[in-house]
């Protein structure tokens, strides 16, 4: 079973141990590594008034991302937050080069298409980037697929210049787009 | 001859040398692991006492037996305390895969003579026991259809 979530859907779903069933925490907002990947979560505590957690739970531990949960195998997955050089990327957030949401996407011959407002991952093992989702100059959104990235620097996503005419509309057409990208994580 | 869990949870405990009945089954707990029941509870809240396996006799007949009322002891330790207040118990537990999907409810657990799980019946399907990863307050664990 292969599917996709938003950024935005992973954030608040809880973060449960595969070996004790308990909520240990829930995603505050993703963290990504300064070359555009996906390093992890911060957490908050489970329940209202939860608060934020010292605690990190890096891409590495999560052993799986689905729609109704964030699976780990147990709460020693938890980190604590030891100043990495990630940084957060969330809504309002985001420092130094980080940045990935607002980012603006441009191709390789310098034609604007859009700022990224989201990111894309494949739910199943582990924790994977599959794309971008970005709003255009005429406020509708698609979706870039990871593969076609040539780079991100925290302001700039370049993409190949083919990919202006290729732009998917729906996580549906993002599906197909990151097959490729899909098969080359099973082999 | 298979006991289900729902049929355990409320049965009577007696005592085979007293031949006195000591309360009812309350909760039980079972070790992800071997799928076996590593240990049971007569009575429920503050008053569950907890019977470890090696005193239990019997589970698949009409009532449970127990060596002596003296098995009985106080919950010792965070993981007894969990049992007694209910969180490792299985029935009416939402269960999630280890990819994240949640898939129903424990609808009810089917175990052999010896206490020894054999499926996970759920709302939605059922799940045989090697599949059985993990039980806390939140949910059921299970492993993932493909993994």
């Amino acid at each position: 079973m292969t599917a996709l979530l938003l950024g935005r859907d992973v954030i608040g779903l809880p973060v449960v141990t595969i070996d004790r069933g308990e909520d240990v925490a829930e995603v505050r907002e993703l963290v990504f590594e300064r070359d555009g990947a996906l390093a992890g979560f911060t957490l908050n505590k489970r329940g209202f008034l939860g608060g934020r957690m010292r605690e990190l739970l890096v891409a590495a531990n999560v052993a799986a991302v689905g729609p109704a949960a964030v699976m780990i195998d147990s709460d020693g997955c938890l980190a604590a937050d030891e100043g990495s050089t990630a940084s957060v990327g969330g809504s309002g957030g985001g420092s130094g080069d980080a940045r990935v949401f607002g980012d603006e996407v441009i191709t390789e011959s310098g034609s604007a298409l859009g700022t990224i407002t989201d990111v894309v991952v494949l739910c199943g093992g582990g924790l994977a980037l599959v794309g971008y989702q970005l709003a255009k100059a005429d406020k509708s959104t698609a979706f870039v697929p990871l593969p076609a990235q040539r780079s991100i620097s925290g302001s700039h996503l370049v993409v190949p210049d083919e990919l202006a005419t290729q732009l998917r509309h729906d996580l549906t057409g993002l599906g197909e787009g990151v097959a490729p990208y899909k098969d080359g994580l099973e082999t | 001859m298979t006991v289900n869990l729902s049929e355990l949870i409320g049965r009577k405990v007696v005592a085979v040398d007293t031949a006195e009945q000591i309360g009812a089954i309350g909760h039980v707990r079972v070790d992800p692991g071997t799928g076996r029941i590593t240990a049971m509870t007569v009575g429920k809240g503050r008053k569950a006492q907890v019977v470890s396996p090696d005193a239990v006799r019997a589970i698949a007949g009409d009532v449970v037996t127990v060596t002596s009322a003296a098995a009985l002891r106080e919950a010792d330790g965070d993981d007894e305390r969990a049992l007694a207040g209910g969180d490792r118990d299985l029935l009416r537990r939402r269960v999630l895969t280890t990819a994240g999907y949640e898939v129903g409810a424990v609808a009810d657990c089917e175990f052999d003579d010896d206490g020894v799980l054999q499926v996970v019946r759920t709302t939605e399907g059922e799940h045989p026991a090697a599949a059985f990863r993990g039980v806390g307050s939140y949910a059921v664990v299970v492993a993932a259809a493909d993994t």
